[in-house]
């Protein structure tokens, strides 16, 4: 992964490297508002680079010298700019290890929900086995028709145990 | 199927209370129609002593013998035939749109199947934002770098600059109070009396006319 380089060889990057325009065109179109809050915030990020300079600026160290009388101070000045090592930021380890549980979170997600979509699926597929499995129109009969739908008979010779008769009890389903 | 523990804990991960409550009536409701065939069309169902019932198409026709037969006809246009038109209604409808709702939610399942695919880009936002940061950190202590080492800089020409003004100011006002003190009442009526012998002169050799 191209952060254990930042940290060690100091790599530095100041633009994207992701193609925005074809992602928002593939997800899912629920998500669209949250990635585009998504791309906002990595956009903030991108601003805070770019309006800030990339490489030490200038300083005008003869026009100091020419108008000042202790010209040894501006040389000391010079010598300390010229030499001076800023050091580049190390992203503290906590953070690097959150990132990581992330991404591992994040796939272990996706997998659990791809998971629940297959059985869920499977699920459909079972009801539309037994549907079509039910007996055609001309041989059901009143009896039958009791038992497989009870709801849509009113009689009470072949309501189940836990259907709900007058009076309704819920804690003490019938009798 | 329904009784996997792995499945149980996905639907509680994954579902809201209204359709967890959905599912378990279907569930429910589809175990009932399976017992109902295991007794119907089981094993145990004698076909040959008890065969499938067949219903008839229409009621079995009445007719007393004196009623003339077309108000049999008004009434069926009323009420209709038993038969075909309720159990489309009542039976067939029903069926064919539980069907449909199975296929649809099969498809939309799939196409959730194939847009999760395209949502790993997140990983790789996160540790470019990470990346930025840092960088956006560095430029900072660079500018702040630069920053300093100029206010110092700004800061003795600044105090160069006032000192010498000061210096000048005081000393124009020295050299002008002290010319100022030296001119003493001797000295000025004898500068007046100058001035007014050069003027004499002046006008005695110019001539000019009034």
């Amino acid at each position: 992964m191209w952060w254990i380089s930042c940290t060690m060889a100091g790599k530095r990057i100041s633009k994207t490297a992701i193609d925005w325009i074809a992602l928002s065109e593939k997800i899912k179109p629920s998500t669209q508002d949250s990635f585009k809050s998504f791309r906002t915030k990595h956009e903030s990020f991108l601003k805070a680079v770019s309006g800030r300079p990339g490489e030490l600026p200038q300083i005008n160290f003869d026009l100091y010298k020419s108008q000042l009388p202790n010209k040894q101070f501006v040389d000391e000045m010079q010598k300390l700019y010229s030499t001076v090592a800023v050091t580049y930021p190390k992203a503290p380890k906590a953070i690097l290890d959150q990132l990581k549980q992330k991404k591992v979170d994040r796939a272990q997600d996706q997998a659990d929900y791809k998971k629940y979509l297959n059985y869920k699926i499977e699920e459909m597929k079972y009801f539309r086995s037994v549907i079509d499995k039910l007996p055609p129109p001309e041989e059901m009969t009143t009896e039958m028709l009791a038992h497989y739908f009870p709801d849509s008979v009113k009689s009470i010779s072949y309501v189940k145990k836990n259907q709900p008769i007058f009076p309704f009890t819920p804690d003490k389903p019938n009798e | 199927m329904l009784t996997d523990p792995e499945r149980k804990r996905l639907l509680e991960k994954f579902e809201s209370e209204e359709t967890l409550e959905m599912t378990r009536s279907n569930e429910q409701i589809m175990t009932r129609l399976e017992e109902c065939r295991e007794i119907f069309y089981g094993p145990e169902r004698d076909f040959e002593n008890f065969p499938t019932p067949k219903m008839r198409e229409t009621y079995v026709p009445i007719k007393h013998g004196f009623i003339p037969a077309r108000w049999f006809d008004l009434l069926y246009n009323k009420s209709g035939v038993a038969g075909k038109k309720d159990e489309e209604v009542m039976y067939n409808g029903p069926i064919r749109k539980a069907k449909e709702f199975t296929e649809k939610s099969i498809n939309e399942y799939n196409k959730e199947i194939d847009y999760m695919k395209n949502e790993d880009f997140v990983d790789e936002v996160y540790e470019e934002n990470l990346g930025l940061m840092l960088e956006a950190e560095y430029r900072q202590r660079l500018t702040q770098v630069h920053h300093e080492v100029k206010r110092r800089l700004d800061y003795q020409l600044e105090l160069h600059n006032t000192r010498r003004r000061f210096e000048q100011e005081h000393m124009v006002n020295w050299i002008t109070n002290s010319v100022l003190k030296s001119i003493t009442p001797q000295l000025e009526k004898d500068s007046i009396k100058s001035c007014i012998a050069t003027l004499n002169t002046l006008a005695k050799s110019s001539k000019v006319s009034v």
